[in-house]
């Protein structure tokens, strides 16, 4: 089972689309693979968008020289789409990033952070494949 | 209500789009974000809030669209 990411030549990063849920609220969206985070962070707006609450504080994040209080979602579901044309749920402790002042420049610096794939998600079982003079880069299910 | 897997072709289609159309969108749309449906840019704005009050205005569900913060051609993104 294949979850085929997407090399943005231009921005040169790797995107994979995806929905994320939370009970009663789904939004399209899309992930930046970063194997250099240790977790996966919802951004800002998208954590607007589906109303997930900042309750839970998890770790301080520094970001772009400064650091964010960030909030624990325990029940992101991040689904995915097969190169069979299946879903493919997981079930992610997401963190979100919450500016710390209404201050617009605070704001602005959170609305550029996109949404982050992190360790964690490799961590659930999967192996990811990277080869981007052919065009294959996907992450597979360990069996 | 389209279904999860339609709503994911969908994405996938948009964000193709945007990819294959970022160096032309970058010059139109710098340092704004936008808001991606059916291969077309059906609302831009200076923030997340008045963005989410456009598609509102125009009676675009939300969440069936691709949302993106353009980074202007001369800068680049280095996640920390």
């Amino acid at each position: 089972m294949k979850i085929k990411v997407f090399y943005d030549k231009d921005s040169k990063q790797l995107r994979v689309p995806v929905i994320v849920k939370i009970p009663h609220k789904r939004i399209s969206s899309d992930f930046v693979i970063d194997t250099g985070s240790p977790h996966t962070i919802l951004n800002y707006s998208n954590s607007l968008r589906l109303g997930v609450p900042h309750t839970e504080k998890a770790e301080l994040i520094r970001l772009g020289g400064r650091a964010y209080q960030s909030y624990l979602f325990n029940r992101t579901e991040i689904v995915f789409k097969s190169e069979d044309n299946k879903e493919i749920n997981e079930i992610i402790s997401a963190r979100i990033l919450k500016p710390s002042s209404p201050k617009a420049e605070e704001i602005e610096m959170l609305d550029r952070c996109p949404n982050l794939l992190g360790i964690d998600f490799l961590e659930k079982g999967w192996k990811f494949f990277c080869n981007l003079e052919k065009d294959e880069v996907y992450f597979e299910k360990i069996d | 209500m389209v279904s999860d897997l339609e709503l994911l072709n969908s994405s996938e289609e948009s964000l193709k789009w945007f990819q294959e159309n970022s160096i032309k969108i970058r010059e139109e749309f710098a340092n704004k974000i936008i808001a991606i449906k059916n291969k077309e840019i059906v609302a831009s704005a200076k923030n997340i809030n008045e963005l989410l009050i456009f598609l509102k205005e125009k009676n675009i569900d939300e969440s069936e669209v691709l949302i993106e913060f353009i980074v202007p051609k001369n800068e680049i993104v280095i996640l920390g």
